[in-house]
C-alpha cells in the first residue's frame, strides 16, 4: 500500500469530479430521456440542488477530518461487511462500464471487432494504468478532466448551429411523473465515495470544504450544460430510442463547413481518457479495500484477480437491453451505498462523538 | 532534459504503433457517394450506388471517375451486403452525400426504408435527399460530373440551400419524427438527365416534391421552396419578377429579409398563425425607362401587395391543398401545451387543415442598382 502518497486539493478535486462526470457522455440517463423536453433541464437543476444538501451535509458531519470513511466505523463485522459492500458495488459498476464503453467503442470505430477483445483490451488497459500506482492515477486525472471538459466545450460550440430552441417544449414534459425521478438522480453525484476513500492520501493542507465545494461546481455544471445539449440538440424521440450514444449522436450534425464531417468517432473517443481514468481509480480501489480485508502487504495481486472478474461480469449481459437494465437495476444500490450509508455512517460517528464528550 | 526526452519518445513511438492489420489502401477503396432507390418486383427495391474510382483522377484519365451499380434487395442492409459481391473494392459510405427516391416509391411511401436508413450510422443524417422525376438509377446512371470537380462536393453545392435558389436542403435529419405528429418537407426534384449529347444536359429542375410521412404528395414550382426556406430560416434572399403599374413593363427586385417572427395561437379551437416578414429590396433591372422607381409609391405598393399575395397563397396551399405543414408550425404549436402527453393527444394535422394565417409583409425598398442618387 502506497501510505506516503500524498497528493494535493487540486489534484483530488480533478480525480473525483472525473468519476462523477464521466458516465454522463456516454449515456444519456434512462431517467432524463423519458422526462425529454426543459423537464430534462429542470430534473438536472433540483439534482443540483439535492446534490448542495448532500455535500453541505458531508462538509457540517465531516468537518476538516482526512479519515477514510471506512476506517470511521469501529465494529469491526460492521467494517468488513462495509468494506465488501463497496468492493462488490465497484466491481459490478466498473464490469457494467467495461461494456457500455466496449458497445459503444464498437458501434463507433470497432464495428467489426468481437466484443470480447474490444472489453478485454478495455481491461488490460485499466489494470495498466492502476498497476502504475495512486500518485500516477491521480496526476494522470489532472491531464484527463481538462481534456474531457475541452472536448464537452468543443462539442457544445461546433453543435450550437444545430441547437432547436423549440426541442424544450412542452415546459414540462411528461408532467407531474418527473419528480417520482428525483431521488434516483442524486445517484448522478454517488462516485462521490471516492473522495472519501482518497481523502486519508491527501496532503496536510487538503482542505476538504474546498474540494467538496470545487467537485460539486464543477459536476454540476458539467450536469446541467451536457442535459442542455442533448435536449436542444437531440429530437425527443432520439432521447427514448436511439440505440447509438448521445455523443455519438450529437457529433454526427457536426459539420465544418461541409468538408469537415464524419467526426464522431473523435469526439466519441475523446472520453476514452476519462473513462480509462475511472476505471483505474476504482480497481486500485477495489483492490486496496481488499488488501486490508485480508492485512496484505501489497494489493496489487488483488488486481489481477478482480481484473478477471470484471471482465467476466462485463460479458454475462447477453445483449445491450439487458446491460441497460441492470445499468438502471444498479442506481439504486449505487444510491443506498454511496449517498446514504456514508451520510449514516459519518452521522453515528457524530452522535458517538458528542456523547463521549 | 529528461523530460523533453521521454515526450519525443512517445511521439515517436506513435509512429510505429499506427499498425498495418486494419489498413486501407485507397486504390482498394470505392467512396460511394450517391445512392438512388426505386421499386422493384415482388416488395423489393433497386439500390443504385454512384462511386468514385479514386484512380480515375490520377494522370490525365479521360475515363468516367463515377461508376454504378445496381442490386435488388428487401433492405439497404442487404443491398450493402450484395454490393460488396459486385465489386472488387471495398466500399466506403462515409462520403454519400445524396440519396435520390423515384417519384413512383415516394407515391407509394417510404416510411420503411426512410426508418432503414436512420437506423444505420452508414447513412450520415447530414446527407441531402432528393426526388427524381424518373427513376433514381436513370438520374445516377446518366450524370455526368466534370471531371474537375470533386463529385461528393458537387452533390453537397448543387443542393445546398444557400448556393441553389430551387433547393429547399433537405436532410436525411429533418426527415425524422419527433413523436406522433406527422413529418412534412419539401424535396428538390431532379430527372433522368437523358437528353440529346449535343446539348447541355439538365439534371436538376426548378419542381419541388412535398412528402408528408414519408409519401408524396404535390409537385410544385420552385416558388414553394422560396417561401420554405424564408420560413424556416435556410435561406433569406430571392429575386421577385414584377409588373411595373401602369405599364406593361417588368422588374426585378431582389429581397432580402430583415425580420421574421411566426406565431401559433388556438382561437377556438383553430390555430391562428401570424407571419410578420420584414424584407429590404433593391430594384435590381427594370424594363423601365423611368429612373428611380423604387421612389413610386404604386411601384412600392405593388411590390408589397406581390410579396403578400405570393407567401399567403403559399401559406393556403400548405393547409388546404398539400395539408403538409411543411413549415413545421407545429414547433410553435407545442410551446402551448404544458405536458408531452396533451401536445402528443392533439390532432394537429387535423388543426393544420383548418388554420387560418394572418400575414404581415413590409417591404422596404432601399436602393436602385448599385448606385446612390
Amino acid at each position: 500500500m502506497e501510505t506516503s502518497t500524498k497528493f494535493s486539493t487540486a489534484e483530488l478535486t480533478l480525480t473525483v469530479t472525473n468519476c462523477i462526470i464521466s458516465k454522463m457522455f456516454l449515456t444519456y440517463p434512462s431517467s432524463f430521456a423519458k422526462l425529454a423536453s426543459s423537464a430534462s433541464i429542470i430534473l438536472a437543476m433540483c439534482t443540483v440542488l439535492l446534490g448542495g444538501l448532500f455535500f453541505v451535509t458531508v462538509v457540517r458531519l465531516y468537518g476538516n477530518k482526512r479519515l477514510c470513511i471506512i476506517s470511521v466505523i469501529s465494529n469491526k463485522y460492521i467494517r468488513v461487511g462495509v468494506t465488501v459492500t463497496i468492493c462488490a458495488l465497484f466491481t459490478i459498476n466498473t464490469a457494467l462500464f467495461v461494456r457500455q464503453i466496449a458497445e459503444s467503442l464498437k458501434v463507433s470505430i470497432l464495428p467489426s471487432s468481437p466484443i470480447f477483445f474490444v472489453s478485454l483490451i478495455f481491461v488490460i488497459g485499466i489494470l495498466l494504468c492502476s498497476h502504475t500506482g495512486l500518485k500516477a492515477i491521480v496526476r494522470a486525472h489532472s491531464l484527463i478532466l481538462p481534456f474531457t471538459l475541452g472536448v464537452l466545450v468543443l462539442l457544445g460550440v461546433s453543435s450550437a448551429g444545430n441547437f432547436d430552441f423549440t426541442n424544450i417544449f412542452p415546459i414540462f414534459g411528461n408532467g407531474a411523473g418527473m419528480f417520482a425521478y428525483l431521488w434516483m438522480l442524486c445517484s448522478y453525484f454517488a462516485d462521490f465515495l471516492v473522495f472519501f476513500l482518497l481523502i486519508p492520501f491527501t496532503s496536510e493542507k487538503a482542505s476538504v470544504k474546498k474540494t467538496t465545494a470545487m467537485v460539486y461546481g464543477i459536476s454540476s455544471a458539467v450536469l446541467v450544460g451536457v442535459i442542455a445539449l442533448y435536449t436542444l440538440v437531440l429530437p425527443q424521440t432520439d432521447m427514448q430510442s436511439s440505440f447509438f450514444i448521445p455523443v455519438y449522436r450529437i457529433a454526427e450534425y457536426i459539420n465544418y463547413k461541409s468538408f469537415m464531417s464524419r467526426l464522431e468517432p473523435l469526439f466519441t473517443v475523446g472520453w476514452m481518457l476519462s473513462f480509462f481514468g475511472n476505471g483505474a481509480v476504482y480497481l486500485y480501489l477495489t483492490s486496496m479495500l481488499t488488501g486490508r480485508l485480508f492485512n496484505t502487504k501489497s494489493n496489487r495481486p488483488f488486481m489481477y484477480g478482480l481484473s478477471a472478474v470484471i471482465l467476466i461480469l462485463s460479458l454475462l449481459p447477453k445483449n445491450t437491453a439487458q446491460l441497460t437494465d441492470l445499468s438502471g437495476w444498479i442506481s439504486v444500490p449505487r444510491f443506498a451505498i454511496c449517498i446514504i450509508l456514508p451520510i449514516a455512517i459519518l452521522w453515528i460517528n457524530r452522535i458517538r462523538e458528542a456523547k463521549k464528550r | 532534459m529528461k523530460k523533453a526526452l521521454c515526450v519525443l519518445m512517445c511521439l515517436l513511438m506513435c509512429t510505429f504503433t499506427s499498425g498495418c492489420y486494419d489498413s486501407n489502401e485507397i486504390s482498394q477503396l470505392a467512396f460511394i457517394i450517391a445512392v438512388g432507390i426505386d421499386n422493384a418486383d415482388d416488395g423489393l427495391y433497386d439500390y443504385t450506388f454512384q462511386a468514385v474510382k479514386p484512380s480515375a483522377f490520377e494522370g490525365e484519365s479521360d475515363s468516367n471517375p463515377l461508376v454504378t451499380t445496381t442490386v435488388t434487395a428487401s433492405s439497404v442492409y442487404t443491398a450493402m451486403d450484395k454490393l460488396n459481391t459486385e465489386i472488387s473494392e471495398k466500399c466506403d459510405y462515409s462520403h454519400i452525400k445524396l440519396a435520390v427516391f423515384s417519384k413512383e416509391l415516394l407515391q407509394r411511401g417510404a416510411e420503411g426504408i426512410f426508418r432503414s436508413l436512420f437506423k444505420t450510422n452508414t447513412f450520415h443524417p447530414n446527407i441531402r435527399i432528393a426526388m427524381a422525376e424518373g427513376r433514381a438509377s436513370d438520374y445516377l446512371q446518366n450524370i455526368k460530373i466534370p471531371l474537375d470537380t470533386n463529385p461528393a462536393e458537387y452533390y453537397e453545392n448543387v443542393f445546398r440551400e444557400s448556393y441553389s435558389p430551387y433547393s429547399p436542403g433537405t436532410r436525411l435529419r429533418d426527415m425524422e419524427k419527433d413523436g406522433p405528429h406527422t413529418v412534412c418537407n419539401i424535396l428538390p426534384v431532379v430527372k433522368a438527365g437523358k437528353g440529346d449529347k449535343e446539348k447541355i444536359e439538365k439534371y436538376n429542375t426548378e419542381k419541388s416534391a412535398i412528402i408528408r410521412d414519408y409519401t408524396l404528395k404535390a409537385i410544385t414550382d420552385h416558388k414553394e421552396a422560396f417561401w420554405y426556406k424564408l420560413l424556416t430560416e435556410k435561406s433569406f434572399k430571392g429575386n421577385f419578377y414584377i409588373q411595373i403599374p401602369r405599364t406593361d413593363q417588368k422588374a426585378v427586385v431582389e429581397l432580402a429579409k430583415t425580420y421574421g417572427k411566426t406565431k401559433v395561437a388556438f382561437e377556438n379551437n383553430t390555430p391562428v398563425i401570424t407571419v410578420s416578414l420584414r424584407f429590404d429590396g433593391s430594384v435590381l433591372w427594370s424594363e423601365s425607362e423611368r429612373e428611380y422607381i423604387a421612389n413610386d409609391k404604386e411601384f412600392v405598393k405593388a411590390v408589397n401587395q406581390k410579396v403578400k399575395n405570393e407567401l399567403e397563397e403559399f401559406l393556403e396551399k400548405c393547409s388546404q391543398e398539400y395539408k403538409s405543414d411543411v413549415c413545421q408550425f407545429s414547433k410553435k404549436a407545442k410551446i402551448r401545451y404544458l405536458t408531452l402527453q396533451a401536445w402528443e393527444s392533439e390532432d394537429w394535422q387535423g388543426l393544420f387543415e383548418k388554420a387560418q394565417y394572418r400575414v404581415t409583409t413590409e417591404v422596404t425598398l432601399r436602393r436602385e442598382g448599385v448606385s446612390l442618387k
